[in-house]
């Protein structure tokens, strides 16, 4: 049914899809609780529909995932002989992010040559975020597994170009990188607080045209 | 297949962990406080105040954006004195809400102290106040409160002098409308007695105690004591009691064999020459008598208050605390020296019964019935052998029973360090809680057999406490927060978790709400 709907869509115009790295900046808040680095890389898939030379639609999703062990250093209680009578100093506690980012754009190009497509894109992303913590994971069953979600919308503004190769057959192997802005609503994660997400795009994609 | 394998596995188990952080302060104190409505626990690195409750809600108190640093409860068990920090910025600009954004745009920052009360959750006075009080005295009916300075326990390379700093004053409070008052009273006042009908407050400072009259509103200073007539001579008191009457207060000074008897009502000044500075003094109500023990003699004086005659008996080692129930006079050694004495005293027929602990004391209680005591006891080493050498490698728990005429008392060694002891069941208490530094169990204590029963807990403890009508909360070592409460009539278990959430994302402070000073 798939391969007759994409058929069917290929007919009208081109499909394309692409595997992704891209990246996100995390503007504010306290991202060291799970990452020194505050630019994640965010690993997806794309599909374009090609409407035409000049317009195409295209949905997107990637993930990223990090985490760090954080540990306490309480400088006042240190200052009055160890930082140790902190609950649970010795063991500290973990702290997972999961990223989910999907997104639906419009994107206008040009045709050069054939097989170099130079575009502008739209698109509306949403970022569903993950959040786990445990302060003893070596135990299973220790009350301290949390989890904790929050979602917010975006979107991104970008410039790109598309390059696919070889032109003489109905398929081509494609290569797209877009370099742009995104701005997202502030992601609230209850009771942790927010983070901001806004910053640089950069996106590449390697993938299939047909 | 591939999703069946994923389900297989533990979310847990895949948490990413290759980065290490750090972060600058706990996210919960252990040191919590039990109110009536519920728990209050600090989020030191949250700059919040949590109040946590056995149903598992936890609420943010709003101290508009003050962080709490002492929180301090009224004897009513409802009022909550907080002591906060508030970050002010001096600027117009009212889109600076941080205190980074202030330090960006180069604007002046202040830090204020301030006082709040916390009634049910709801911060409802707040009183910018000096930055170095740190402690509060409670008046019998707790009704007024006084804010003071306790050197002992103050972070004193920590207090932000802003402007001047008068450390002659300390401020009495009405709890019930949260009106402060200033009162001069003498430099460095460090403790504050009432009298039993709360009509006067005896304040004690550096070489001078005066007594501020309660019953007006407006505290004057009624008589002031002196207590020395040479400005050179720093006298300062040590320990301070009032008679049962409330016509005497009576101190001791550091360093000084010389008992201070104050009469209140003759505003008059009587010196008790004793044989040593006493390490410690109390007053028995019931028996009309006070109690003093000296750290480096073996001997307890007992003073009388009609005449300030001074009885001393002769003990076989020294002593350095003392408790005190009805008309007995527990005396016991926390010196960290090889003392394994416990005596209690009688103070109407001065008899002395003996209690040999098998290791030296490091903490006593007595249980609210006053049948038995309970004795934490550490390790020590003698190069005893047999069964004294396992006695002295372990911690050890006594329990006493204060009805015996040959200092009867049960031994137990303990696997590691007692860290939190309480006493279940009110008026009759015939069972100890008793936690273990590193052991996941709550044990159930039989004062009369010394036989115990295990809770499981799920996670190692860090202390214990009692509030309502008997019931417990515990303590947890565990990062994010872990408080279990224990029913002892339901004999159930309740654990909250997680609670110190609170901001951990945020990475700037918020300015507080402004006060006036």
């Amino acid at each position: 049914m798939t391969l007759l709907l994409l058929s069917s869509l290929a007919s009208a115009a081109d499909l394309e899809v692409n595997l992704e790295v891209g990246r996100l900046d995390i503007a504010k808040g306290y991202w060291d609780l799970f990452d020194y680095n505050n630019v994640q890389a965010t690993y997806g898939v794309r599909a374009d529909w090609h409407k035409s030379s000049r317009l195409g639609f295209s949905a997107s999703y990637a993930h990223f995932v990090t985490g760090a062990h954080n540990s306490v250093w309480d400088y006042w209680e240190y200052d009055e002989g160890g930082s140790e009578d902190s609950p649970g100093a010795a063991e500290g506690f973990d702290a997972a992010f999961r990223g989910h980012v999907v997104g639906l754009g419009v994107r206008g190009g040009v045709d050069l040559w054939g097989w170099f497509n130079p575009y502008a894109t739209l698109e509306a992303r949403g970022l569903h975020a993950v959040v786990r913590l445990d302060d003893d994971t070596s135990d299973d069953d220790n009350p301290n597994q949390i989890t904790v979600r929050g979602t917010t919308v975006g979107a991104v503004a970008a410039a790109g170009m598309d390059i696919r190769i070889p032109t003489k057959y109905r398929w081509a192997f494609s290569h797209n990188l877009e370099i742009g802005y995104e701005i997202m609503a502030p992601l609230n994660i209850d009771p942790l607080g927010a983070l901001a997400v806004r910053g640089l795009h950069v996106r590449a994609g390697f993938g299939v045209r047909f | 297949m591939t999703l069946l394998l994923l389900a297989a596995c533990s979310i847990w188990d895949d948490l990413p962990g290759d980065n290490n952080n750090t972060l600058d302060a706990a996210l919960w104190d252990q040191d919590i406080t039990a109110a009536a409505d519920g728990l209050y626990v600090r989020l030191p690195r949250a700059g919040d105040l949590a109040r946590v409750t056995a149903d598992g809600t936890v609420d943010i108190v709003d101290l508009g954006n003050a962080s709490p640093k002492q929180l301090i409860l009224a004897p009513d068990s409802q009022t909550l004195m907080v002591f906060t920090d508030a970050w002010l910025c001096d600027t117009d600009d009212t889109r600076i809400d941080t205190v980074e954004e202030c330090s960006r745009e180069n604007e002046e920052l202040k830090l204020q102290s301030r006082l709040s009360l916390v009634t049910d959750g709801i911060d409802t006075s707040t009183t910018a106040i000096a930055a170095h009080y740190n402690a509060v005295q409670f008046s019998n009916d707790g009704l007024t409160a006084v804010v003071y300075l306790d050197e002992e326990t103050a972070d004193l390379n920590n207090i932000a002098v802003d402007g001047l700093l008068n450390p002659t004053e300390v401020v009495f409070v009405e709890l019930d409308s949260g009106v402060a008052t200033r009162v001069p009273v003498g430099f460095a006042a460090d403790r504050i007695l009432f009298t039993p009908d709360d009509d006067r407050a005896v304040v004690l400072s550096r070489s001078k105690v005066v007594v501020v009259d309660l019953t007006t509103g407006d505290y004057e200073q009624i008589v002031s004591f002196p207590l020395s007539l040479d400005v050179d001579d720093d006298v300062r008191p040590q320990d301070a009691a009032l008679t049962p009457d409330g016509r005497y207060a009576l101190l001791t000074v550091e360093g000084s064999g010389e008992l201070y008897a104050l009469d209140l009502e003759s505003e008059s000044i009587n010196i008790v020459s004793l044989d040593a500075a006493p390490s410690a003094m109390d007053v028995s109500d019931e028996a009309d008598h006070t109690v003093m023990v000296f750290s480096n003699r073996s001997q307890v004086d007992v003073l009388e208050h009609d005449y300030f005659d001074v009885e001393s008996y002769t003990l076989e080692e020294p002593a350095n605390r003392i408790a005190i129930r009805d008309r007995s006079a527990i005396l016991y050694n926390v010196s960290g020296n090889n003392r394994h004495d416990v005596i209690r005293m009688d103070l109407e027929t001065t008899e002395r019964i003996e209690y040999r602990m098998e290791n030296p004391v490091s903490a006593l209680e007595i249980a609210p019935d006053g049948r038995f005591a309970v004795a934490l006891m550490r390790t020590e080493s003698t190069g005893a052998t047999g069964l004294d050498s396992l006695a002295d490698a372990n911690f050890g728990v006594a329990i006493l029973d204060l009805g015996s005429e040959r200092g009867g008392n049960i031994s137990l060694m303990s696997e590691t360090e007692p860290v939190g002891l309480a006493f279940q069941g009110g008026e009759v208490s015939e069972t100890a809680l008793l936690l273990l530094q590193g052991k996941d169990d709550l044990l159930q204590l039989d004062l009369e057999t010394g036989g115990y029963q295990e809770v499981g807990l799920p996670d190692s403890p860090l202390g214990i406490g009692s509030f309502g009508d008997n019931a417990f909360y515990i303590t947890h070592d565990s990062a994010l927060g872990l408080i279990s409460f224990w029913n002892p009539r339901a004999a159930e278990l309740e654990t909250v978790s997680g609670f110190a959430l609170a901001g951990l994302l945020d990475d700037e402070t918020p300015l507080a709400t402004p006060v006036e000073d």
